[in-house]
């Protein structure tokens, strides 16, 4: 049988041929006493391989693996440390500056809460002037700025 | 940092998500319920135990410094398997080239040596108890050159197809085939040679 033919019968048992050439191949192992033997031999031997896959465990207790593993990331992190994900490290710097940012808002926002802020044109003479008045009745104080 | 998460009965999505915030004991439940694949990935593919316990170590550093490359397609062992996969090949690829290789597996490598092998009739594995062939294919697996293997674990193992292997060892689909073919009837002459051995 020549070379061409056993990578074909091969592909047939890896489902790795297209509908046509598997017609082609199941033909030929229905007839050929070789080409049908190698088909049960390939067949059996990746059954054989997939359903007994060789139960391979770490050779090591939990505690001693990972304690060896633990020492290799603190020495790899004091060299490299890990990188976060893109929307972590964003996070990171904009929460604090977020907090910041509501805070002065509060402090500088709380004053106009409890007192009035008015602005209008100043009764004087030049037209171009404003006048912006803050009082506060708690206080018991106006201020009055002359633009 | 640790936040008392009930770690064991956390799916390993949650772990990743925790780990990706540094908490180490969530990676290392992860490592606990993955570490027997990972490393028995290794050790089929290196055959070496020394160097399968220092390639699945490796592939876990890396794992935990590339956690935000993990988007969830697949599976958290499927990911790790591939990492571990790839610090494999490098591996071989880096015993490759210090290695004088022997006629013979030079010739298996290239090819050609499909025909030394007989088509018997009967199927090589049948007789043997689960466990026994268990132990058989992986006495089998050693006795194969490390290009072939390579291609069986990938093939068998991995699922991959000839397309996806040819690509990630960087050998044609002609090759996958003829190495995948010659790797399986190798493992059926072996394990037909034990079937003899056990009848006499």
């Amino acid at each position: 049988m020549k070379l061409e033919t056993m990578l074909e019968i091969q592909s047939s048992v890896d489902g790795q041929l297209d509908n046509q050439r598997r017609q082609v191949v199941a033909r030929l192992v229905s007839s050929d006493t070789e080409a049908r033997q190698l088909h049960q031999q390939l067949t059996a031997v990746r059954m054989a391989l997939r359903e007994h896959e060789p139960a391979i465990r770490v050779p090591e207790s939990r505690e001693f693996y990972w304690s060896q593993l633990e020492r290799r990331l603190q020495v790899r992190e004091q060299v490299h440390p890990p990188a976060l994900h893109p929307a972590t490290t964003v996070w990171r710097w904009l929460a604090p500056m977020m907090g910041v940012s509501a805070v002065i808002a509060v402090f500088a926002l709380q004053p106009f809460a409890t007192t009035g802020l008015r602005s209008f044109p100043a009764g004087s003479g030049n037209p171009q002037a404003t006048t912006v008045t803050f009082s506060s009745e708690a206080d018991g104080v106006t201020i009055h700025w002359i633009n | 940092v640790s936040l008392n998460h009930d770690y064991p009965a956390a799916t390993d999505e949650e772990l990743v998500g925790w780990s990706r915030l540094g908490e180490t004991e969530a990676f290392e439940e992860l490592v606990f319920r993955h570490r027997d694949k990972i490393y028995a990935r290794a050790m089929m593919m290196m055959r070496n135990e020394e160097e399968a316990l220092d390639l699945s170590q490796e592939a876990w550093v890396k794992a935990w410094q590339r956690l935000h490359q993990f988007q969830g397609d697949s599976s958290f062992a499927t990911w790790m398997t591939r990492i571990v996969i790839n610090l494999c090949l490098d591996q071989i690829r880096r015993q490759k080239k210090n290695r004088t290789e022997s006629i013979e597996q030079l010739e298996e490598e290239v090819g050609g040596v499909e025909h030394q092998l007989t088509i018997e009739p009967g199927n090589p594995t049948e007789g043997l108890e689960k466990d026994e062939l268990r132990r058989r294919i992986d006495d089998a697996m050693t006795k194969l050159t490390p290009a072939h293997r390579l291609v069986l674990v990938l093939h068998e193992y991995e699922g991959m197809e000839y397309k996806e292997i040819a690509k990630k060892v960087g050998i044609s689909i002609g090759t996958v085939m003829s190495r995948l073919f010659y790797a399986r009837r190798r493992l059926a002459t072996l394990l037909r040679g034990l079937q003899r051995e056990r009848d006499n």
